[in-house]
């Protein structure tokens, strides 16, 4: 079940997008995420969903790869739906189900909400499609560097992020190990009572807990062996450097940035 | 016929881009109380079938009957079964997580419904069975030696008297005292106590001195099975599938394809040898 | 290139309540020399002291009794570590738990990247060492995708993209399938046949010790027995009294070699013996 969600994973592409820096990757999902929230138009959103869709496009993801990772989400998104379509009050009735009335701000309400919801998805999805783990802990801790200077341990934070990205999986299939082998032992995760059910899950996250300190511990030994002594004096196999793509990016990330700004400033249609 | 395996068709993350066959059109019957071996290559199949003959994976077309009735059916009791069939995995002691050794032993005949007398009476025997001493009991068993967790470990398993028990590679990573140890367990267990024994090896000095009878798995395929000394004569086809055979029985092989007359009822490295010297001081 | 002079390490044994129930000597007056380019095996059952020998190698731990040299460098001496670190590399039994990044190369580069080694060199020194352990082609798979095998092969590569001149492996082949053990001794052998480096490899598979140059035994917290591997096969009861049996073919050659065939002792595979025994049966005439 779990590999089935794609979110956050990887998607080996041999695109521009891919290519760039990750500072820009990461500067570019959080102005498009920023621009979904303050205006909710119709212009402001076709030129979002135009600069989404042209993103997808030049990144070579395919639309079906992109579409799945919604799946997850997909009860969240009718939820969404649902509510903004029956809870929003006004007077301005376009039909009536029942005692439930579904009104014209309701309607545009749900529509915007829903396309919010998928693009806050997408784009972030994006960013974690066409950017390897490694890369993006790179460039959050390249990004946030000058948070150093008031003691914030960066590097540390970075490092720490970047383990838990290799070991999460290996946990994951550690777990699913040890349910099976409690499960032999006549084990029930699904039957039974309260305390016997947190007997059975305690089964679990002992031996997790036991096998992630014996890893921490021997992981530690292991990095104490390859000489590591914090981030000071630290060279890099793939240092982030700018080049001329990059400074592109960051030109048409403000650049769409600011069209959205102007166009949420004019209502043409006028809603 | 305890246990028949029929045209049993397993696949990992079906429907997904890393769907992979991992068992492929499998049978078997295993009898009451034969000591089977099970060999193959990493990936060839092994640990999905064992999982499979313990209830704890479902199949996509076939099916197992144990004692005559069909586990996958819907009525079955599959919780019964992992009483009955214990299943030991590799490196079992990851599963301990009790405060006291008897404690966790007792965690499996408890979860079958044993009463409490029983589950007091069945835990304290299996330790004594796998040589755990009355010293250890109220230890914690994570202050335990490799070779003790492990045979805590097996303990819990069979605390629940099972009629078959099934190990997967139970000597990995142990030394040399650790693994004699565990061997000459499983081995009492199926001589003194009938219980049926399924043993996933990779070393194949073990398994021919030990299995009454040993099936290769390669592919998801049962690619042969039969007595050791059936299935370790063919070499050079055991080498397709990555499998060596043992070093005694090998040597005796060479020996024949080089046109000595020396005799092929041979399983272990001291009998090869015997042979050989009977042969060679027959001859001079 | 290695020292050691009566080295004795004692840890507390605690309690649940972290009181200590006992101090534990794991070695006991350990004395010896590898000499550069050395194959040393080192063995002896879990529990021998020997894992705790490997740590003080690469200061890791260092001796509470005692002096430990690498290259000169008292390992006591915490100014030295960085340098005794990049002089002998270390290679841990589980697989998992010593590989830093999700990808090949980039765990590879862990070690050069924490000594500062300049970008272009980093890489220099990664195509190298994945090149020396034949895993190449796998350099921007994720190590959770690769066999255990592949995985103590990368970690070999993480060691040696340090560059140094001896690596220690704590018993690298414990948690492998056969083919994987293989692997990995072949890997090793080559590293110290072809490069030149210091091995210093912990095991207790017998027949892994056969390319060796010497071997230590090892018992309670002591080396009982040192010499080349026929040597230490010639003495099985001995052997046997610290927990260690002899391999096949070895067990083989010792019972015909009683029995007045002439098997020279550096017999160690079967094909060897097998030719050995039909050169026999030539000179008996038959």
């Amino acid at each position: 079940m779990l590999k089935e969600v794609t979110i956050g994973k990887y998607y080996p592409a041999q695109s521009v997008i891919h290519k760039l820096d990750p500072r820009v990757k990461l500067a570019g999902t959080i102005l498009f995420i920023i621009s979904l929230f303050p205006y909710s138009t119709a212009e402001v959103y076709l030129i979002a969903s135009l600069y989404l869709a042209l993103m997808i496009k030049i990144s070579r993801i395919p639309v079906g790869y992109m579409l799945k990772g919604l799946r997850p989400v997909i009860i969240l998104i009718i939820f969404t739906a649902v509510f903004s379509l029956f809870l929003t009050p006004g007077i301005d009735v376009v039909f009536t189900i029942g005692s439930v009335h579904i009104t014209r701000s309701g309607l545009k309400k749900a529509v915007f909400m829903v396309l919010r919801l998928i693009y806050l998805i997408m784009g972030s999805s994006l960013l974690t499609y066409t950017t390897t783990p490694n890369q993006l802990t790179d460039g959050i801790e390249k990004a946030l560097k000058p948070l150093n200077r008031i003691k914030i341990p960066v590097h540390e934070f970075a490092l720490m992020m970047s383990l838990s990205m290799r070991f999460i999986p290996i946990l994951m299939e550690e777990a699913e190990k040890i349910t099976k082998a409690q499960s032999a032992r006549g084990a029930d995760f699904e039957q039974g009572g309260f305390v016997k059910k947190a007997k059975n899950i305690i089964s679990i996250i002992v031996p997790l807990l036991v096998s992630a300190t014996k890893r921490a511990g021997d992981l530690a030994l292991a990095m104490d062996a390859r000489c590591y002594h914090g981030g000071s004096n630290r060279t890099k196999l793939k240092p982030l450097k700018y080049s001329f793509r990059d400074f592109a990016g960051y030109v048409i990330v403000i650049f769409y940035f600011a069209l959205i700004i102007a166009s949420g400033q004019v209502d043409f249609i006028g809603y | 016929m305890q246990i028949i395996v029929d045209h049993l068709n397993y696949t990992y993350s079906k429907g997904l881009v890393y769907e992979r066959k991992a068992l492929d059109d499998i049978n078997l019957v295993i009898n009451r109380g034969e000591y089977v071996c099970i060999i193959g290559h990493t990936g060839s199949g092994k640990s999905t079938l064992i999982q499979l003959l313990d209830g704890l994976l479902k199949p996509d077309s076939g099916t197992i009957y144990f004692d005559g009735k069909d586990i996958f059916d819907g009525d079955y009791q599959l919780k019964n079964l992992c009483g009955r069939v214990g299943l030991v995995f590799q490196y079992p002691e990851y599963q301990l997580f009790e405060t006291s050794v008897i404690e966790d032993v007792k965690f499996g005949p408890r979860n079958i419904g044993m009463s409490s007398l029983d589950t007091d009476v069945a835990s304290y025997e299996a330790l004594k069975m796998v040589g755990i001493g009355d010293e250890l009991l109220d230890v914690s068993p994570l202050e335990l030696s490799g070779g003790e967790k492990r045979r805590v470990a097996i303990a819990g398993i069979l605390a629940m008297k099972p009629e078959v028990i099934i190990l997967d590679e139970p000597t990995a990573g142990l030394d040399t005292k650790g693994r004699n140890d565990i061997l000459e367990l499983v081995n009492r267990l199926n001589r003194e106590n009938n219980i049926t024994v399924i043993l996933v090896s990779h070393n194949m000095e073990d398994v021919a001195k030990y299995a009454d009878r040993v099936v290769v798995m390669a592919e998801g395929k049962i690619y042969s099975d039969g007595t050791p000394k059936e299935v370790f004569a063919d070499y050079r086809s055991l080498r397709e599938v990555g499998l060596d055979i043992p070093e005694g029985m090998y040597i005796i092989e060479r020996l024949r394809e080089a046109g000595i007359p020396v005799r092929t009822d041979i399983m272990t490295a001291e009998e090869a040898a015997a042979e050989i010297l009977r042969f060679i001081s027959e001859e001079s | 290139m290695i020292k050691a002079r009566n080295v004795a390490f004692e840890y507390n044994r605690r309690d649940n309540n972290n009181n200590v129930v006992s101090i534990e000597r794991a070695l006991d007056g350990v004395d010896f020399d590898i000499k550069p380019g050395e194959f040393i095996s080192i063995i002896g059952h879990n529990g021998s002291g020997k894992s705790t020998l490997a740590k003080h190698l690469n200061a890791l731990i260092t001796p509470t009794e005692g002096t430990v040299w690498v290259d000169s460098l008292d390992t006591s001496d915490e100014l030295n570590t960085l340098k005794i670190r990049q002089t002998t590399g270390m290679v841990f039994q589980n697989p998992d738990n010593q590989i830093i990044a999700d990808v090949v190369e980039e765990d590879v580069a862990f070690g050069p990247e924490n000594m500062g080694v300049p970008t272009e060199e980093i890489w220099e020194r990664v195509n190298k060492s994945l090149m020396t352990v034949d895993m190449l082609e796998r350099r921007s798979d994720s190590p959770n995708h690769l066999s255990g095998g592949q995985k103590q092969r990368v970690a070999i590569a993480g060691v040696l993209s340090m560059r140094p001149r001896c690596i220690v492996l704590d018993e690298p082949t414990a948690m492998l399938d056969p083919a994987g053990r293989r692997d990995v001794i072949d890997a090793v052998t080559k590293l110290n046949k072809k490069e030149g480096i210091n091995i210093i490899l912990i095991t207790h598979y017998m027949e892994e010790i056969i390319h060796s140059d010497r071997v230590f035994v090892m018992n309670k917290g002591k080396i009982v027995m040192e010499g080349s591997p026929s040597y230490i096969f010639e003495r099985a009861p001995e052997l046997e009294e610290y927990g260690l049996g002899l391999p096949a073919v070895t067990r083989i050659a010792h019972i015909l070699r009683n029995g007045n065939i002439n098997i020279p002792a550096d017999v160690f595979s079967p094909d060897e013996l097998v030719s050995c025994i039909l050169e026999n049966l030539r000179q008996y005439g038959c």
